[in-house]
């Protein structure tokens, strides 16, 4: 069966390649995958021959191995969270260590870990001595990543029995362990990998036999005693306040680390480059949700129109729904940003310039590229990735205004922007109700 | 108060409503039957200015239906087949919202809400539970209450009925009764022919994507002398014959 259900997944993953442009792209990124492995060989060739300072082999490997655990963790919440896919609900005739079996593998079928594994071959078979040792640890890592990846899902997705908090408990033990007997990633190549593996995998198992039931059925008891109608259109709509709990914790964490990383290394996280500033922008509160405001608020626009039609009074309740999550933004990051870095100038100016785009631009993206939202994280994402993808690009424009002051230029450009994107969708909302209506009622 | 004109309407390469013709007049209760599927929701959909049509107009107080002012709207009171409650809210905080959607006073607003809630509602604590707790028949009396809380002139009704215990829809039968005077339009989509035969004023039938037959409930009902449900099947011709070919039954 499991050997049946690999096939199947292989022949799929072949059958998309009949389309000539997916297989350029499939050929483009193997290739490009194939030159990193490459030159991450070539590079070490320097380094072992002492010509890049003190940059041993080992430290070289444990960084990219640590780049690999961390972006493969990323994915999950990045741009949006993506929930943990239960391949087979309880309702198929598997046993319950199947279930999980086919899910955890399943996960490992993306292109992601394709073209990952593709670089780790490639990197391993231009490497000289160190080339076994470089691709056991490399999958080892990231089969690591991927099952601790789960774990958080579990958390995050899940009501749990009382004693699968004993994973927290296996989990701190391990790190210890890992820590006092100074593992590093690179000598996941041998036992100490498999080892992280297998206990991985068994703690998935034990949450998975220790989930009550997913969290998106939640529904509370009564009326929360919340004064505000707004806060109470979050609170109490858990496809809302999931997302949003999460993009907020993610954002505080990341500053907490930061803030320790300048007070024993001073140095910041992302060495304060460009992904750094993405997170401390409010992007994360649009991609999760506002980029797609009637998604989660459906019956407010139906309301709206079908009672007045007015496109005026409809941007005034999406401005007034995000107003609370922003302001709770607003309060997380600047003190945090300016303790941080202390550029006052600099940070509101960013700040409020990617606020400013990203509030009117998610009104333009809620009326004309809606999704339908059925879960609590949906394995789709719940805004669309074009206005993902502007809404990033815009906010990492911006950081140039860290390069130069001349920079400075393109704030007014993006207000013209913002102001054009309220404009649009206001004026041409008589097309994107048909939008709306299509996309949200299907 | 409704004028339909030619009106033919498609989703990709399937027709839905085809060179529909339709006129309802103020101070009727129109009502709209069909098969499952027939179009009714659409056709209500297109009232609503929701969908576009193809080719043909949909007028309601005399305008294009894209062209509805929000003053036009504010004379109009909708059950959708979507009922649009907003289920993060209790039934007392969504009607509330509503009315200042609708710009009625307070005083009014509160008094209209005891008094639909007092009707419909047995249980005054049904107010202040979150709608999500709501039972379907609940929600189908809430979306109602909604829509007629400030007193529309236009009121568009799609399958009212369903959902309802025999007592509420009685009660909502009686209401309409009341509701219904010669300023005032209701246009019902329905599939419960007891209920729809006593508030009728006019009946429609759609199927196969066309308006088959466009009349009053007397000469539906051939003058009484006809029960509303032998008289939509004498339209829509059920197959019965494919029936006896089912031999393993």
């Amino acid at each position: 069966m499991m050997g049946y259900f690999l096939l199947i997944k292989i022949k799929s993953g072949f059958l998309d390649l009949k389309n000539p442009l997916k297989l350029f792209l499939f050929l483009m990124l193997a290739l490009t995958s194939v030159l990193y492995g490459w030159l991450l060989a070539l590079f070490s060739q320097q380094v072992l021959m002492g010509d890049v300072g003190e940059l041993t082999i080992n430290l070289l490997f444990n960084y990219i191995l640590l780049i690999i655990f961390i972006i493969t963790l990323l994915r999950m919440i990045f741009p949006t969270y993506k929930p943990q896919q239960a391949l087979f609900p309880l309702s198929y005739p598997l046993s319950r260590w199947h279930g999980y079996l086919f899910s955890v593998i399943n996960g490992f079928f993306t292109p992601y870990f394709f073209y990952l594994l593709l670089f780790l071959v490639s990197g391993s078979v231009f490497l000289g001595e160190y080339n076994i040792v470089f691709l056991a640890a490399g999958s080892l890592v990231l089969v690591s990543s991927q099952l601790f990846t789960r774990l958080i899902q579990y958390f995050i997705d899940f009501r749990l029995k009382k004693k699968a908090f004993l994973v927290l408990v296996i989990v701190a033990i391990l790190a210890t362990g890992l820590y006092l007997l100074s593992i590093t990633l690179v000598d996941f190549g041998s036992w100490p990998g498999i080892l992280v593996v297998a206990l991985l995998l068994v703690s998935g198992y034990f949450l998975e036999i220790n989930q009550l039931e997913p969290k998106k059925h939640e529904h509370n008891g009564g009326l929360k005693k919340n004064s505000g109608v707004y806060l109470k259109l979050i609170t109490n709509n858990p496809k809302v306040r999931g997302p949003l709990l999460v993009a907020m914790v993610g954002k505080v964490l990341f500053f907490g680390v930061d803030i320790f990383l300048m007070e024993t290394k001073e140095e910041h996280l992302m060495n304060g480059e460009l992904f750094y500033w993405i997170v401390a922008s409010p992007l994360i509160i649009y991609t999760y949700v506002f980029n797609n405001t009637w998604g989660f608020w459906k019956a407010i626009w139906l309301n709206i129109e079908i009672r007045t039609g007015d496109a005026k009074q409809l941007l005034w309740q999406h401005l007034r729904l995000m107003s609370l999550p922003l302001i709770a933004d607003i309060c997380i990051t600047l003190p945090l940003l300016y303790i941080s870095w202390g550029e006052a100038g600099f940070i509101l100016t960013f700040y409020f310039t990617s606020a400013f785009f990203l509030i009117a631009m998610s009104f333009f993206w809620s009326v004309f590229t809606p999704r339908q939202i059925n879960a609590t994280f949906q394995m789709k994402g719940s805004t669309s990735p074009v206005s993902v993808l502007i809404s990033m690009a815009g906010v990492l424009l911006l950081t140039t205004l860290r390069v130069n002051n001349w920079f400075y230029l393109i704030v007014p450009l993006y207000v013209i922007f913002g102001g054009m994107g309220i404009w649009v969708a206001l004026n041409y909302y008589d097309n994107g109700k048909g939008i709306l209506m299509r996309k949200l009622s299907k | 108060m409704i004028q339909i004109s030619n009106l033919t309407k498609n989703f990709g390469r399937n027709t839905v409503l085809e060179q529909i013709n339709l006129t309802v007049e103020k101070g009727q209760v129109y009502s709209l039957l069909g098969k499952n599927g027939a179009g009714k929701t659409t056709l209500i959909n297109l009232l609503l200015d929701l969908l576009k049509p193809d080719s043909g107009t949909v007028q309601v107080f005399g305008k294009e239906s894209s062209q509805l002012k929000p003053v036009d709207k504010l004379m109009m009171g909708i059950v959708g087949e979507e009922l649009a409650l907003i289920e993060e809210f209790s039934g007392y905080e969504y009607m509330i919202f509503i009315g200042k959607i609708y710009q009625i006073p307070t005083a009014t607003l509160k008094k209209r809400i005891a008094d639909l809630f007092q009707y419909f509602f047995e249980d005054g604590k049904d107010l202040r539970k979150r709608i999500s707790k709501y039972s379907t028949g609940m929600k189908k009396k809430l979306a109602f209450c909604a829509a007629i809380l400030h007193t529309p002139d236009l009121l568009i009704l799609d399958e009212p009925f369903s959902g309802l215990d025999p007592l509420v829809a009685s009660q909502m039968v009686l209401f309409l009764k009341k509701y219904h005077n010669l300023e005032r339009t209701i246009f019902i989509s329905s599939h419960d022919l007891s209920y729809v035969e006593k508030v009728s004023t006019h009946i429609g039938v759609l199927d196969q994507t066309r308006l088959v037959y466009n009349a009053t409930l007397q000469e539906f009902t051939n003058d009484g002398t006809r029960e509303l449900d032998a008289a939509l099947l004498k339209i829509l011709k059920p197959n019965e014959s494919e029936l006896e070919k089912i031999d393993w039954l």
